[in-house]
């Protein structure tokens, strides 16, 4: 013999038939949708799910890859299943599983906004509707590039081309005059002192890293005896000249460089009508950021 | 001052100076009433005092963006003079090396390159560090809040000294301010105008082949009220300098410059590259411990989001954790986030909410369907209608029926 209540069985049965027949079409809570948005460009996943192994990240390298849309559908349906595992909730996570990958997937762009504090996740949910789905593609790089130059720029184009991209070319004008050769960046962060995770909206043919632009160096070439400098012209293009570094006498083998001496000697060279001052001495010693370029 | 420049430009200038260096200034304001030339008498002048502050001898690590050779560097830095940028573009000029100079003339700090042997950085009370002459036209020049603790750098030799600390001439050609627009670096979008002044060093961190390590100190010292290190008597010890920042870094003949490095990275697709063959599988799946629910351990294969070497779908057998793995980490991740939990729980609710209301007008709306469905979701149970057959189910109200309970053998 057993006791029942048959009265809670039966309202039981009942919602879960309803659920079951007619899942819930109420729209998920924005501040959901935009935290599985962050999910899926892989925010707060630790990094042993992405990378499992060492050996696949080794020092000094940079990996390429796409986002595995299924395994992120997994990972939406989980977090969608996070308040409960009673079955009416299961029911209702799966339903909303599908559109809430949809939605999440347009917020890829408000995400990285977001971060930065250009928008508020209120405002991003509400506004990125008619975002075309696409490929998430992206780059682990694992480098002292990283840690030793953190805030390093990245650009990335659609094509190889280089008469379309020449090897100096501006990336800010190019970007005006030709957008569809630009490839948005989605996220770039550093996971770890030396690793920095970045993703593309879409596969890039070809990107290129560059020296941050605050960090430029100023410098010489060396020459067998003693140092040179390839002068530049007044806007800043390089011509064919060089002069010998003047070092200050008696510590030349501390390289100390005769600053004076050297801002003369430019002086007979490219006289500018006054005395050169410090930015017109910089111009000259500044060496050009170094800029990779990379093809995939 | 000017517009920005491009994205990826820069624009140069020659100094940004401010136009009131640090000290305490004193304002005075008068009136002076006229009655038809004639002087009537007015209120007395008005004094009030304000104070222009400036780092003075040390510097919060905030006020730096950048060092070049980065800090703890090691790398083929011979060709470049090392140099440090800051935020602030007037933190250069707004102290003076000497009181006949104009304010904002000449930079107050110089960036000295020091192999590490050639000088010694000490820490300790101004007064003691300094000799009380220097102390003394600190003083005349700003007044000295207690004896604050500093550092110093102090050059042991001082034919070094001479050699390597700029000439007065020099002070002014090592320091310059640089616009840059910072929109596609990662300083982007942080609360920063693209201004720096840049400091450079007079010397290049050569290697010395003979020595087995090149190590670098690069000191950016603060040179006000110092008109002193330029008139050393030749006997002298070489003057302590007060030392505002260091950082250390190795020059090599090696590669490591940001070029270099560039060139030689290896690249592939992920799960690709010489050190991995065998280690994943042809789905790009790696083989993993796992424990199963029973504590036995097996092997087990997982892939991550990441989509290298093999585009293959995963398949969803027992061995193959790695959807399971998602779904897991997602909850585990949907439940680690307060907000997202509370407004999840929430949404399921309000969904609760509705589905008990649409039943409850379900029946108001026809007893009949409700008992069909009564009657359907009994069957979904298991249950017998026979057994219920004597309940006057016609009368029933879903605020009802979770108080009924039947007693028999019920499946």
């Amino acid at each position: 013999m057993s006791k029942l209540n048959l009265g809670a069985r039966l309202l039981q049965a009942r919602m879960q038939l309803a659920v079951d027949t007619a899942p819930d079409t109420r729209p998920l809570p924005d501040y959901v949708t935009f935290q599985l948005a962050r999910l899926r460009l892989l925010h707060d996943l630790p990094f042993r799910y992405l990378v499992p192994d060492a050996r696949l990240l080794p020092d000094e390298s940079a990996r390429f890859f796409t986002l595995d849309e299924a395994w992120l559908a997994k990972l939406v349906t989980g977090a969608l299943s996070a308040a409960g595992s009673g079955s009416r909730e299961m029911v209702r996570a799966k339903a909303a599983a599908g559109e809430a990958t949809e939605r999440s997937a347009q917020l890829r762009y408000s995400v990285r906004k977001v971060s930065l504090g250009r928008t508020k996740f209120e405002l991003a949910v509400g506004a990125d509707k008619d975002v075309a789905p696409g490929t998430v593609s992206g780059m682990l790089l694992r480098s002292r590039l990283v840690s030793q130059w953190p805030n390093f720029s990245l650009r990335a184009w659609t094509t190889t081309d280089k008469r379309t991209i020449p090897d100096g070319v501006d990336p800010a004008e190019l970007e005006e005059k030709r957008p569809e050769l630009v490839v948005p960046i989605l996220r770039m962060e550093r996971l770890a002192p030396s690793v920095m995770l970045v993703l593309f909206d879409g596969v890039p043919r070809m990107f290129w890293l560059e020296e941050p632009h605050g960090a430029v160096q100023f410098g010489f070439t060396k020459k067998r005896n003693g140092f040179e400098l390839e002068l530049r012209d007044e806007q800043g293009r390089e011509t064919a000249t060089n002069i010998d570094v003047p070092m200050r006498l008696g510590a030349q083998l501390k390289g100390v460089v005769d600053v004076n001496g050297l801002a003369m000697k430019i002086d007979q060279e490219r006289p500018l009508g006054v005395k050169r001052g410090s930015a017109g001495l910089a111009m000259q010693l500044l060496r050009a950021p170094a800029r990779q370029r990379f093809e995939n | 001052m000017s517009n920005p420049p491009k994205i990826g430009g820069m624009k140069l200038h020659d100094a940004v100076t401010p136009d009131l260096v640090a000290g305490l200034y004193r304002v005075t304001s008068g009136l002076g009433i006229l009655d038809n030339g004639s002087a009537l008498s007015a209120p007395a002048d008005q004094h009030s005092h304000f104070k222009v502050y400036a780092p003075r001898f040390m510097l919060d690590p905030n006020e730096i963006t950048d060092c070049f050779p980065p800090p703890g560097a090691k790398g083929a830095f011979g060709e470049r003079l090392p140099h440090i940028s800051l935020g602030r573009r007037t933190l250069p000029w707004e102290r003076r090396i000497s009181e006949n100079d104009a304010s904002g003339e000449k930079p107050w700090m110089a960036l000295l390159l020091l192999r590490e042997d050639e000088a010694d950085i000490e820490s300790g009370p101004l007064t003691q560090k300094l000799p009380a002459s220097i102390v003394a036209k600190l003083q005349n020049m700003n007044p000295i809040d207690g004896d604050p603790t500093i550092s110093v750098l102090k050059v042991r030799e001082l034919t070094t000294f001479r050699q390597i600390i700029p000439r007065r001439r020099e002070i002014s050609l090592l320091a310059h301010v640089r616009q840059v627009n910072l929109a596609d670096t990662m300083l982007a979008g942080k609360d920063d105008d693209g201004w720096f002044s840049v400091l450079s060093s007079n010397r290049l961190p050569v290697v010395n082949l003979l020595e087995e390590e090149n190590n670098y100190m690069a000191c950016l010292v603060s040179l006000e009220a110092r008109d002193d290190i330029w008139n050393i008597p030749d006997r002298g010890q070489p003057p302590a300098l007060i030392l505002l920042h260091s950082w250390r870094f190795a020059s090599t003949g090696a590669s490591g410059t940001f070029e270099q490095l560039a060139a030689n990275l290896d690249l592939a697709p992920f799960g690709g590259g010489a050190a991995v063959t065998g280690l994943l599988d042809k789905r790009g799946r790696l083989e993993v411990e796992h424990t199963q629910h029973s504590g036995e351990k097996n092997s087990a294969k997982y892939r991550g989001p990441l989509i290298g070497v093999s585009a293959e779908a995963a398949e969803d057998s027992s061995e193959d954790i790695s959807h399971a793995a998602a779904y897991e980490l997602g909850r585990l991740l949907g439940i680690a986030d307060g907000r997202f939990l509370r407004e999840l729980v929430d949404w399921h609710r309000k969904a609760e909410a509705d589905i008990r209301a649409s039943l409850e007008a379900d029946e108001l709306a026809s007893r009949v369907s409700f008992v069909d469905g009564l009657e359907s979701t009994l069957t979904v149970l298991g249950i017998q209608n026979s057994l219920i057959s004597n309940l006057n189910v016609t009368n029933l109200k879903i605020a009802d029926i979770g108080r009924i309970t039947l007693e028999g053998d019920i499946p």
